[in-house]
């Protein structure tokens, strides 16, 4: 696989503060590779490091053969960037916005043609300040590939959205990759993480905790397949029978039962004889990104990027 | 030269559309210099009003003198019959003074006052001519005792006249500067009056000649002040809090993402800057040679001058933008520095005006600098008297460029 992306031994402090350590990673071609971590992880520092915005303390990387000490304008010509809660200037149109961008690079594009891909035409004589969340996002993705780059940097491209802009933008970001864009996304949000990912690391106080494809995340540190059971007084007993009489491992919390399996075969039987024994308020949970960063870091992100 | 023009043409725009930058970059100095340069420029192109009440109306002497001053004041008559003239005036401007009381009243017995006065003066220099004649080695002495008997009956004739004076009445308001002017001019009219009606011609003529001497006009005072004040505003406002907000919204992150260079993007600011400077020059030099016929030099020295100013408020603007934090800092500091300026420089009132330690303060000033220079070079042509302004002015700007130039932020640290 062709390498885009190859970090080496990055560090940056500011003063005494540490915001990377010494992370190493590649990203490969064509793959949406995603830091996920919470708030002063280390995720944007990294993603400007790479973007040539930021210089490192120590350490390297090359972006598309490039070194990001010695051939700066070489990357950023190649490169495109969606920075954090992007904003632009209010009283530029939509077109005008994509179209500054178009003339910074000087390259040949089809303004018509990217306005599509993000369906912005009918925006497209809008000011900046006069749209959405989400849509100034979705300007801010069009202004990113108007130089046609073989990379792309989303740094957490959806915080501050509601679900409903959160997951438009999922959807053209998914299109970029099918583009054939290389994409590093940067997000606190797990579901982002795990529905756009081809690989995460885990980033926690500017050291990478873990790197991999998502289902071997899950696989490895998702904790395995639950049942939960909702329990009212007539069913209770007879449910605990069942476990014991079966040997499961489960845990008993008012009036929740948590059975831990160890594959989904083993919950499909359970939930079916659950199911003959007329017991039908039960949950099955699929371990998720979630559980693999919970049981790798201790804690959950919260909906504002802080650990909880 | 693309991305210059990309980055100019973004600024521009954005200035543009932006209703308050635009009413407060060209409207506003606009309505400064059409009122300032209206209000002062009318004040001395009257004629001095004067009322008038002639008490001896019937005669003719008195129409003549008051035919007179109608020559020389805007006369408006008060009816011989009121007795407070000053009241009238009040009652009839419905307390609403807005003009200067300036009241001469005709007395009764002006004509017969004049006409005595005239034969009495008459009387006297024909004796006074007649004592000159006796010194003659020429007359005999028969002739010479005739002539004795003769200016014996004139001063007769002569003591027997009343003593007659012209009793005209002035009456002025007690804070009027103009009423030496106004008095000397009365005397004057007066003195002409007498003489004309005893037939004797002016002793003295003045010969009237002009000369050009250009000095400053209320639209030349103004033009300057206010060229000088908004380039400052302008300057000030268009860089300090639009860099801070560039900063703070990411916008600069995502251009740094990009292959523009930091020389790109300072040229393309000032270019912007420099354009909206030029259109509020030409507006208010339309402006002021249109409307007040100003008349300007166009030489290239104030040209110069004018954007060398300019260059350090975007220099100071900048520098600003680039040390302070936040928008909100960066607006306070640009106030904090431009109105105290623009009030205590001199570019909107004449430093005359101001209180002597103000005079002092305002000499520290760089907008005093610039405006002083930039006024003079426009009015007179001449750079030597505000050479040193001039020096201020040019080591301020370039000072000011260096420092934006090394502290315009163009990275993340």
């Amino acid at each position: 696989m062709d390498i885009i992306v190859e970090a080496i031994s990055l560090t940056k402090r500011y003063n005494n503060v540490i915001a990377i350590d010494n992370i190493s990673f590649n990203i490969y071609k064509g793959e949406i590779f995603s830091f996920l971590g919470p708030n002063g992880s280390g995720k944007t520092t990294t993603v400007e490091i790479l973007a040539c915005i930021r210089k490192p303390t120590s350490g390297t990387a090359k972006i598309l053969g490039y070194s990001i000490n010695k051939e700066v304008n070489e990357i950023k010509k190649r490169i495109g960037i969606l920075p954090q809660e992007f904003t632009f200037f209010d009283l530029l149109t939509v077109k005008e916005c994509v179209e500054f961008i178009g003339k910074i690079y000087g390259t040949k594009y089809d303004i018509k043609q990217i306005l599509e891909i993000f369906r912005l035409e009918e925006y497209k004589n809008k000011k900046f300040r006069e749209l959405s969340g989400g849509l100034k996002r979705r300007v801010g993705l069009a202004m990113s590939i108007v130089n046609d780059p073989d990379l792309l940097f989303l740094d957490e491209p959806t915080t501050g959205l509601d679900p409903e802009s959160r997951r438009d933008v999922w959807k053209y970001i998914l299109n970029l990759k099918k583009l054939g864009k290389t994409i590093f996304l940067t997000t606190h949000y797990m579901e982002e993480a795990e529905k756009l990912s081809d690989r995460i690391g885990i980033i926690i106080k500017g050291k990478l905790v873990v790197l991999d494809e998502v289902k071997n995340l899950i696989n490895n540190y998702g904790g395995g397949f639950r049942l939960v059971i909702y329990l009212d007084k007539n069913i209770e007993e007879n449910v605990v029978k069942i476990l014991q009489d079966n040997n499961y491992k489960f845990d008993k919390k008012d009036n929740v039962i948590i059975c831990n399996l160890s594959n989904k075969r083993e919950a499909n039987l359970l939930a079916s004889e659950l199911i003959r024994k007329g017991i039908e308020n039960f949950e099955m949970k699929y371990p998720s990104v979630e559980d693999a960063f919970l049981n790798l870091v201790g804690y959950k992100i919260s909906e504002m990027g802080e650990l909880i | 030269m693309r991305r210059i023009l990309a980055i100019f043409l973004v600024f521009l725009k954005n200035w543009l559309r932006n209703r308050s930058a635009l009413f407060f970059s060209f409207i506003f100095p606009l309505l400064l210099l059409l009122i300032f340069a209206s209000i002062f420029t009318s004040e001395r192109t009257q004629p001095i009003t004067i009322f008038v009440q002639n008490q001896d109306q019937e005669t003719q002497l008195s129409k003549v003198y008051e035919s007179i001053l109608n020559k020389t004041f805007n006369v408006e008559k008060i009816p011989s019959n009121i007795s407070s003239p000053v009241n009238y005036l009040k009652t009839k401007k419905q307390g609403l003074i807005t003009f200067k009381i300036r009241i001469l009243i005709i007395p009764k017995g002006f004509e017969e006052n004049a006409t005595t006065l005239a034969m009495k003066e008459a009387i006297r220099l024909q004796i006074l001519n007649l004592q000159r004649t006796l010194s003659s080695p020429y007359i005999n002495e028969s002739i010479k005792q005739e002539i004795i008997k003769g200016i014996n009956v004139l001063q007769n004739v002569y003591s027997n006249l009343p003593n007659k004076t012209l009793n005209i009445k002035l009456i002025t308001e007690s804070e009027d500067t103009d009423y030496l002017l106004l008095n000397s001019i009365l005397t004057q009219i007066n003195g002409s009056f007498i003489n004309n009606l005893i037939g004797v011609n002016a002793t003295f003529s003045i010969n009237h000649e002009t000369v050009y001497e250009r000095r400053i006009s209320a639209v030349d005072y103004y033009l300057a002040g206010l060229l000088a004040a908004f380039v400052m505003t302008n300057g000030l406002f268009s860089t300090a809090p639009t860099l801070v907000e560039i900063r703070v919204k990411g916008i600069l992150k995502r251009l740094l993402g990009t292959p523009l260079q930091k020389h790109e993007w300072f040229l393309g600011i000032i270019f912007s800057i420099l354009l909206i400077n030029s259109i509020l020059l030409l507006e208010m030099l339309l402006a002021a040679v249109i409307i007040f016929k100003a008349k300007i030099g166009f030489n290239v020295y104030w040209i110069l001058i004018f954007y060398i100013g300019m260059f350090f408020f975007i220099g100071l603007g900048v520098f600003i933008g680039s040390m302070v934090r936040s928008e909100e800092t960066a607006i306070a500091l640009v106030n904090l520095i431009g109105f105290p300026m623009m009030f205590l420089s001199g570019a909107f009132w004449p430093l005359e005006i101001m209180p002597d330690f103000l005079k002092y303060v305002a000499q520290v000033l760089p907008l005093y600098h610039f405006h002083t220079s930039l006024r003079y070079i426009m009015v007179f042509g001449d750079t030597t008297p505000v050479i040193n302004n001039i020096l201020i002015v040019v080591v301020l700007s370039l000072s000011f460029t260096i420092l934006s130039i090394k502290f315009l932020r163009w990275k993340e640290t």
